[in-house]
């Protein structure tokens, strides 16, 4: 089986889980991705919620707030961001709507913007992370998930279509309907443009990238310079020289696309 | 730590074992502290019960359309709650549901402080009377997530969307229904449809005095 085709069996089962909810199964586990427990089909607790919920307004509740950090973290040193790669819903989104990303416009764009500020805005996840998940809800009580275009995805839209008529917008919805549009633009002009740039989730994982037991190794001595990988990451990186980079969500698309089979993953114990 | 290793390796490959070894730790430390906080404390219930059960309006972003009709059958089945009954014998009972983190809440907390002249309402539970045209109206002020079962049943019983979600308000008083006077209820969520606070505390105002009329008309038969 092609390592794509496991991915996406591996994204379709892990979407699977997530919405056991539906059997009537809720649980008091974390989600190791990016869920939202307001889904009506959740079986689980969202990690950026339940962190939030450890910080709001200064009560602090050590065990809750450890609870999704400590999750990621075993999870993430041996595996580093597969998660992202592998077992995200939205990352399996994306993955749809990455071929809008080759679009003209989104090459125009893309050209225009300058390398280095891409880079620059590739650090607004872990401001997110930071500002919008701690600070934020600990100082004054607004929190990342008010506005989270995931939670209006798989909250928001369900509940609205699958009790149609039952429910009115709140006041919260007009800004979190334009946080929504913000990110379907970025999505589909940007490949993977919010595990980029703004997942908080990733943002929390992508430090044990320089750790994680597993990693994608480039045999340098292989390598001819086709360039080939760094046009087929979806991440953007620069794979030849990308030295265990915090970006890669080790999604295989270079070692399927390698000529030289140069690229490999190294899962080292 | 490498003594036991064959004198051939090179020092690239201790280096590489080095650089293994952080992950190591850091895995063998988070697996030993996430079994802990889910063995010795509430973590999973409290996620279980407090975050994935009972869910925040703004968080689904949308409120349950608000039709404050008067019910008598309770929305899980169940007889109306004992302290609920108990109070209905000296007026209405206005109960108001809040979790710990609910921006919607903590909006409209202020507005049900007004309306029964409550400065701080940031309690667990708070009973409070109010007299609304000549009628004690009583509130209860209920946090789930500090609350015992009971208030937790009463919660369930009253939520008629079954969305699990608050902030929710629910006043009983009595009705008459096919010639018995018996305890009736009206619920809405958090802002009852409304663009704001304010808004949402005149429906409640309404609501309350509806509930003091049916009141009025039906004691003498209860």
């Amino acid at each position: 089986m092609r390592l794509q085709v496991k991915r996406t069996v591996s994204q379709l089962v892990s979407l699977f889980f997530a919405n056991l909810g539906m059997r009537g199964l809720k649980t008091g586990f974390c989600y190791p991705f990016l869920y939202c427990h307001s889904c009506p089909y959740s079986m689980a607790g969202c990690p950026i919620g339940i962190m939030e919920h450890a910080v709001y307004k200064g009560k602090i509740s050590l065990p809750l707030l450890l609870y999704p950090i400590l999750l990621f973290s075993s999870i993430s040193s041996i595996f580093g961001r597969a998660i992202c790669g592998w077992i995200c819903p939205i990352g399996l989104l994306q993955r749809a709507t990455s071929r809008f990303s080759k679009n003209k416009l989104s090459k125009y764009l893309s050209a225009k913007i300058p390398d280095n500020i891409k880079n620059k805005i590739r650090y607004a996840k872990y401001v997110n992370l930071i500002l919008l998940v701690i600070i934020t809800p600990y100082l004054i009580g607004f929190m990342f998930t008010d506005v989270c275009p995931v939670g209006f995805l798989v909250g928001t839209i369900p509940i609205g279509l699958t009790n149609y008529g039952k429910f009115v917008p709140n006041p919260f919805f007009l800004p979190a309907l334009v946080v929504f549009i913000l990110f379907v633009v970025l999505i589909t002009l940007s490949s993977r443009g919010w595990c980029k740039y703004f997942c908080p989730l990733g943002a929390l994982m992508a430090p044990f990238n320089k750790i994680s037991l597993l990693h994608v190794h480039v045999d340098k001595e292989r390598c001819i310079h086709c360039n080939r990988c760094v046009e087929a990451c979806p991440m953007g990186i620069d794979v030849p020289n990308m030295n265990r980079s915090m970006e890669c969500i080790l999604c295989g698309r270079c070692i399927e696309v390698c000529p030289k089979s140069a690229i490999s993953y190294r899962l080292k114990l | 730590m490498y003594r036991g290793m064959p004198k051939k390796c090179d020092k690239l490959q201790v280096e590489i074992m080095k650089k293994n070894i952080p992950a190591i730790i850091i895995f063998a430390i988070s697996v030993a502290s996430l079994s802990y906080i889910m063995v010795a404390t509430h973590v999973y219930s409290d996620v279980k019960e407090k975050i994935v059960s009972v869910l925040c309006l703004s968080c689904i972003k949308m409120d349950p359309k608000t039709v404050l009709e008067f019910r008598f059958e309770t929305a899980d089945g169940e007889d109306f709650p004992e302290f609920v009954l108990e109070n209905l014998s000296k007026g209405p009972v206005f109960l108001h549901f809040r979790i710990d983190v609910c921006p919607a809440c903590d909006e409209m907390d202020p507005i049900i402080g007004e309306i029964f002249d409550i400065d701080d309402i940031e309690k667990t539970i708070l009973v409070k009377t109010k007299n609304f045209s000549g009628v004690k109206v009583t509130l209860i002020h209920i946090n789930l997530d500090h609350a015992g079962g009971t208030f937790r049943d009463a919660y369930r019983s009253f939520d008629i969307s079954k969305s699990g979600s608050v902030p929710m308000y629910t006043i009983v008083t009595l009705g008459y229904d096919r010639g018995i006077v018996k305890p009736c209820y009206a619920t809405g969520y958090s802002f009852l449809g409304e663009s704001s606070p304010v808004k949402a505390k005149k429906i409640l105002v309404e609501m309350i005095k509806n509930a003091v009329e049916l009141y009025r008309i039906n004691r003498e038969g209860y």
